[in-house]
């Protein structure tokens, strides 16, 4: 009977890396090339040699912070990028983890921007195996008030959680309806974790840093148990509600986070298929929600969720519509400014489509920035060496959207950076589309919009 | 700094030794020492048991290092020497074992349930501290334990 | 078992412990409930008995079921059993000793007694049912004359002595007498040199002592029962030579021990087979000669000689005496080259060391078994400390004062020349070759799948049971332990190796760490000496003879034999449970 390694699956990328010497040019993919009319590529950096460039990307929305973060995966860096000039990015800054070589793990994966009073901050997400130095490690916390000066950024803090080696996979930053800015964090147990930032960055004991926890309240059948993977935290006017969507193992699950140390479950997401559930965003009004389970051939599932959300029905188990850019393959994560989707599409590189007619989701744009072959992403068992042959989780990794102008920003984990645009899309405003002005871009001067707006009829 | 290529080197290798003996450590190279290559391996210190053990469990062994290809120290600065170290994963805690030339090598004793095998160059054969750059590193086969729930079937990947 | 995966249950434990409120997913009709986290069985301890009807539960075996189990085994705290598993059976039927019997009708097992023999005397042992009390709870278990351990059986070298065994206990037995190179007519293995003693019956052996040393007697048929229950006891053969040891102020035996308890309830025992196969039967509880507290009074500056012996199923110790001096002088068949100082001994079942030990200060010594167990949950090690016993030591000093000669590591230059003619074979290739490994058949499906999530790190030394419940539920139906000679392919009984008579044989051992269950091997030849001359390449510098040795995991361990006394013997792994899973083999010396 086969036999597994127990360790984490996407250290199999280390295959790859090696697999794909630096400078190595890619095999053409199906012709997937280039994008749709509508698009408009306005710049790529490589960003590091090597087979494994990006892993997710995070993008301020103040006007006069044209900053990028693009997180380094098993470059175990983070790179602060100017896109003032949105034709050629400059690097303005870069950090790396204390003895690089002594680290094992896929490293820098998640990155979130947040604003204290006048300060600004941005958190790393890091993952470094048991075993491995800094395993309790969940994110490096960095001063980047004064950027563009690389000489202000500072590390500040740094979060760990020795209970769960493994560190933080995905993390959100989210401006509390009381005031605080949150850390919502992913950990190698059932639940996540919730931090209270403004305790972090002032040097608060440790100790007042973890505020509450979430846990996952589907466990995976076949084990009994299993954590989160993702999650969206978004205020919800209408019940005047802060709301944590979670996507983990065994589905997905809406807690009401008003009271963050004591979270209540709402409704799940749970049938047939949804055991791996990946990603979990909800439209500004909380009316839909777009998920994405980690599996390959599985479409984008939008879903209804007004049964769940009036208290009707404790389990929803049935999407309305669904959406893929190639059958074939499988999409990452994505963004919702209501009614389009980003979506970072692995081998299908920057997609988008809209939710107009929830039921018809309609593509809007595409940009291919894998420029892999077809199923050779990470994957792979011991039997073949952890030779990556058919795994389709390759190419767009991350995705963040500019709500002032509109500018869409990209992770490739073979490429790296991108940035584009799209005919049409000048900006977004839920307002301008009959909705709150809610999505994962954060005000974090005022809070969340508590007015609110007309919900979308439908059937 | 360039890091893809020992980072997955070292990932990848972490794995084809994960299948291996419970008793190999493969050491891999840094930038410093590109074309260095080394291989440890764990035995028991000596003992009348056999089995050497501390008096609170843990296993004692001596290391067998292979080592090839290392630059003279003192192609990388003011070194004579490359010395090994038993490093507790924190990083905190370097016990030294004893020096390193291309060749057979037997340094000794590794008594920490978890940790690194790092060969340094330093300026003497007995320092009081490391200072010097990494030039080959490993992980004690007992490095790769990990939490259950890393398993990627507890983490949406399925085995 | 260290195994991964006592983690779904563990996470079942964290998900218990969650402080929000969780609701269970809302089931449909016909829906099966999801297992309850606060239900789950396993979560505690659970002394009563519960009774199962043979087909309760879907999927359990329909073997018979006709006695009361124990439900469930006793777990870790904090680690349930697998949900998979919940509910499922061992295919064999329960056996305990006594069954059925008052046991308040049972005599009380009493404290070992020496029987001091000389040559030509005559010793009657019998097997026998004992009530004994553990930590407030009586149990019927066995003992030889009703004493737990056995009469300490103390001859000089070079004694025969005759042996009357007398079966009263409810299953077949015989008699082996552990590490004496006597007549192969009277090694008490039946099948091999006899027949089993059946209850009722008896059976006289001719011991003769050609080696002095510490050996001890125990049962050849089901020793995971009759063993494990208490058939076993020491005999020490006195050298004439006066100083053969540094003097001491006293001499002490410690027999370890462990045994499996569920509250006031022993854990079954498979009757037709073996249960605890993949891992052998570890107990929760730790004995002393047969007392979960082994207690001495000694003065200051003492120096006490130990004659200790492991005489578990299936548990390797590390012991130390509470920081105090110790000096490891002799093992199984002889004394070292050269004395050691050690910070602990470490000894597997079977084995037998003596060392000395000088509490050079007043106050309380504490006798520990010191570990670091892993708790595969977390992936980190676990210190495991357990008390073994206090060692008490007066202010008043003792006399007369033995420091001097326990700071002197002697060399014994008699051991030396002894093993001197057999040193021009330790480099040679070896003569033959095993490999230790397993294969398993029918196991429960849950445990094949979590047994198949490895990790990628396997403990030389497994030193406590990572998985109680995977364990329980495996039988020797379903596992088979396995010499296999490299040379032929050739497995267990089926292996045919003859040498002959005064030949050095040279055997390489080596453990398999890709098998399905890796862990280590106490190997034991009967009625002949080894040395154990390299492992893993390295060349072991202070040799003893030997007839245990372990074997860890992915260790390649070579052996010397000297096959001087004529028969057949067993060469068999001394985990009772693996030896009763098949992990045998024969070695005919003509």
């Amino acid at each position: 009977m086969r036999r597994l390694v127990a360790v984490p699956a996407l250290f199999a990328l280390a295959v790859a890396a090696r697999a794909q010497d630096p400078g190595t040019v890619l095999p053409q993919s199906d012709g997937k090339h280039n994008g749709t009319e509508k698009m408009h590529m306005l710049a790529h950096v490589v960003a590091h040699p090597g087979a494994w460039k990006a892993a997710d990307i995070e993008l301020e929305q103040d006007r006069d912070r044209p900053y990028v973060y693009l997180c380094g995966f098993v470059n175990f860096d983070v790179q602060i990028y100017d896109i003032r000039n949105t034709s050629a990015p400059k690097k303005v800054y870069e950090w790396t983890i204390e003895n690089p070589e002594l680290h094992r793990g896929i490293g820098a994966m998640d990155g979130k921007y947040f604003k204290i009073g006048n300060k600004y901050y941005y958190a790393q997400s890091y993952q470094f195996m048991q075993g491995s130095p800094d395993a309790d490690l969940g994110a490096v916390i960095f001063d980047v008030t004064g950027l563009p000066d690389p000489s202000k950024v500072k590390v500040v803090a740094r979060i760990r959680y020795p209970q769960s080696p493994g560190g933080f996979h995905n993390t959100f930053a989210y401006k509390h309806s009381d005031g605080r800015v949150l850390y919502f964090a992913t950990i190698n147990q059932s639940k996540a974790l919730v931090y209270d930032l403004s305790k972090v960055v002032s040097g608060a004991p440790e100790t007042t840093w973890l505020i509450g926890e979430v846990p996952n309240p589907t466990p995976y059948k076949q084990i009994g148990g299993g954590g989160y993977h993702d999650f969206y935290v978004g205020y919800d006017p209408g019940t005047h509600q802060d709301k944590f969507y979670g996507a983990g193992l065994g589905g997905y699950s809406v807690w009401d986070v008003t009271k963050p140390e004591m979270p209540k479950q709402l409704f799940t997401i749970t049938s047939l298929g949804m055991d791996i559930a990946h990603t979990f965003t909800p439209s500004p009004d909380g009316h839909y929600a777009v998920t994405e389970t980690e599996y390959q051939y599985t479409p984008l599932r939008i879903w209804d969720l007004s049964a769940g959300q009036s208290g009707k029905t404790q389990n929803i188990d049935l999407p309305i519509s669904a959406w893929t850019a190639d059958w074939r393959d499988l999409s990452h994560n994505h963004e919702v400014r209501w009614p389009y989707v980003f979506v970072s599409a692995y081998e299908d590189g920057l997609q988008i489509f809209d939710l107009k007619d929830p039921k018809h989701p309609k593509t809007d744009g595409a940009w291919f920035t894998c420029e892999c072959e077809h199923e050779h992403g990470f994957g792979g068992t011991p039997d073949n060496g952890w030779q990556s042959t058919n795994s389709v989780e390759q190419g767009a990794f991350g995705v963040d959207v500019r709500n002032y102008d509109g500018l869409i920003v990209l992770s490739d984990m073979r490429s790296g950076l991108w940035l584009f645009k799209m005919d049409g899309f000048n900006g977004w405003n839920g307002h301008d589309y009959g909705m709150p002005n809610i999505s994962s871009v954060q005000d974090f001067d005022h809070g969340p919009e508590k007015t609110v707006k007309p919900v979308v009829p439908h059937d | 700094m360039n890091h893809s290529a020992w980072i997955g080197r070292g990932l990848l290798v972490a794995f084809v030794v994960a299948a291996g003996g419970p008793f190999d450590i493969p050491l891999f190279n840094t930038p410093k020492a590109p074309d260095a290559k080394g291989q440890a391996r764990l035995v028991f210190a000596p003992s009348p048991f056999g089995i050497a053990v501390t008096a609170d469990g843990r296993a004692s062994y001596d290391i067998q290092i292979e080592a090839s290809a290392l630059p003279a120290p003192s192609s990388l600065g003011a070194y004579s020497a490359y010395v090994a170290w038993a490093v507790t994963t924190d990083l905190k805690t370097w016990n030294q074992l004893g020096t390193v030339t291309n060749g057979h090598n037997v340094v000794g004793h590794a008594e920490l349930n978890k940790f690194l095998l790092v060969i340094t160059a330093e300026s003497s054969a007995t320092p009081k501290v490391h200072v010097g750059p990494t030039v080959l590193h490993g992980t004690s086969p007992s490095g790769w334990l990990q939490s259950f729930l890393s398993h990627p079937l507890f983490r949406g990947i399925p085995p | 078992m260290s195994r991964t995966l006592c983690i779904a249950l563990c996470v079942l434990a964290t998900a218990r412990g969650a402080p929000a409120q969780v609701k269970p997913i809302p089931k449909k009709p016909g829906t099966p409930a999801m297992p309850g986290m606060g239900a789950m069985p396993g979560m505690q301890a659970d002394s009563s008995k519960t009774k199962r009807p043979p087909s309760a539960r879907p999927g359990a075996t329909r073997d018979t079921m006709t006695m009361d189990m124990p439900m469930p085994v006793p777990m870790p705290k904090g680690m349930p059993m697998i949900p998979g598993l919940v509910g499922l059976l061992p295919p064999v039927a329960p056996f305990l000793p006594g069954a059925g019997m008052d046991l308040a009708r049972l005599p009380a097992a009493k404290p070992s007694q020496v029987a001091r023999l000389a040559d030509g005397d005559t010793l009657d042992l019998t097997a026998v049912l004992v009530r004994r009390t553990i930590k407030g709870h009586s149990f019927a278990m066995y003992g030889f004359n009703g004493q737990v351990p056995g009469p300490l059986i103390r001859v000089p070298q070079s004694a025969t002595i005759t042996v009357r065994f007398h079966n009263r206990i409810d299953l077949p037995s015989t008699v082996h007498w552990h590490g004496v190179r006597l007549d192969n007519r009277f090694d008490g293995v039946p099948g091999l040199t006899q027949d089993s003693v059946m209850p009722g019956q008896s059976y006289t052996y001719t011991v003769h002592f050609p080696d002095a040393g510490i050996y001890w007697y125990h049962p050849h048929v089901r020793e995971d029962i009759e063993q494990a229950m208490g058939l076993f006891g020491n005999m020490r053969v006195d050298s004439p030579e006066r100083d053969y040891y540094s003097p001491v102020n006293r001499e002490e035996t410690l027999l370890l021990d462990d045994i499996l308890v569920n509250g006031d309830t022993l854990i079954p025992f498979g009757k037709e087979a073996p249960n605890y196969a993949l891992m052998g039967r570890v107990g929760n509880v730790l004995l002393v000669n047969g007392e979960p507290r082994y207690a001495l009074r000694v003065k200051k500056g003492e120096v006490v000689r130990y004659f200790i012996t492991n005489v578990s199923s299936s548990r390797t110790f590390n012991v130390s005496f509470g920081g105090a001096p110790i000096k490891v002088v002799a093992s199984d068949v002889s004394r070292f080259e050269r004395e050691e100082r050690v910070s602990s001994v470490v000894i597997a079942p079977a084995e037998r060391y003596v060392v000395e030990v000088r509490f050079d200060r007043a106050g309380r010594f504490t006798v520990v078994n010191a570990i670091q167990a892993i708790n595969h949950y977390a992936g980190e090690f676990l210190p495991d400390v357990d008390t073994l016993g206090i060692v008490t030591v007066d202010a008043n000093r003792a006399t007369p004062d033995f420091a001097t000669p326990f700071s002197t590591l002697r060399a014994n230059a008699d051991v030396s020349r002894d093993i001197e003619r057999f040193r021009p074979f330790f480099d040679r290739a070896p003569d033959k070759t095993l490999t230790l490994t397993v294969a398993t058949n029918a196991l429960p499906l849950a445990t094949v799948q979590f047994m198949n999530v490895d990790t990628a790190y396997f403990a030389p030394v497994e030193w406590v049971d990572g998985m109680p419940d995977m364990n329980w539920l495996s039988t020797s139906k379903q596992v088979r332990w396995i010499l296999r000679d490299d040379s032929t392919g050739k497995e267990n009984m089926d292996i045919d190796w003859t040498v002959a008579r005064g030949s050095v044989v040279k055997l390489r051992l080596f453990n398999d760490p890709k098998s399905f269950h890796p862990m280590q091997h106490p190997i034991h030849l009967h009625g002949q000496r080894m040395l154990v001359v390299t492992r893993d390449g390295v060349p072991t510098k202070n040799l003893v003879w030997k007839d245990t040795a372990i074997i860890p995991v992915g260790s390649t361990v070579d052996l010397i034999i000297d096959a001087s006394n004529p028969g057949s013997w067993m060469l068999h792994c001394h985990i009772a449970e693996h030896l009763g899973s098949g992990m045998m083999t024969v070695l005919h010396v003509r």
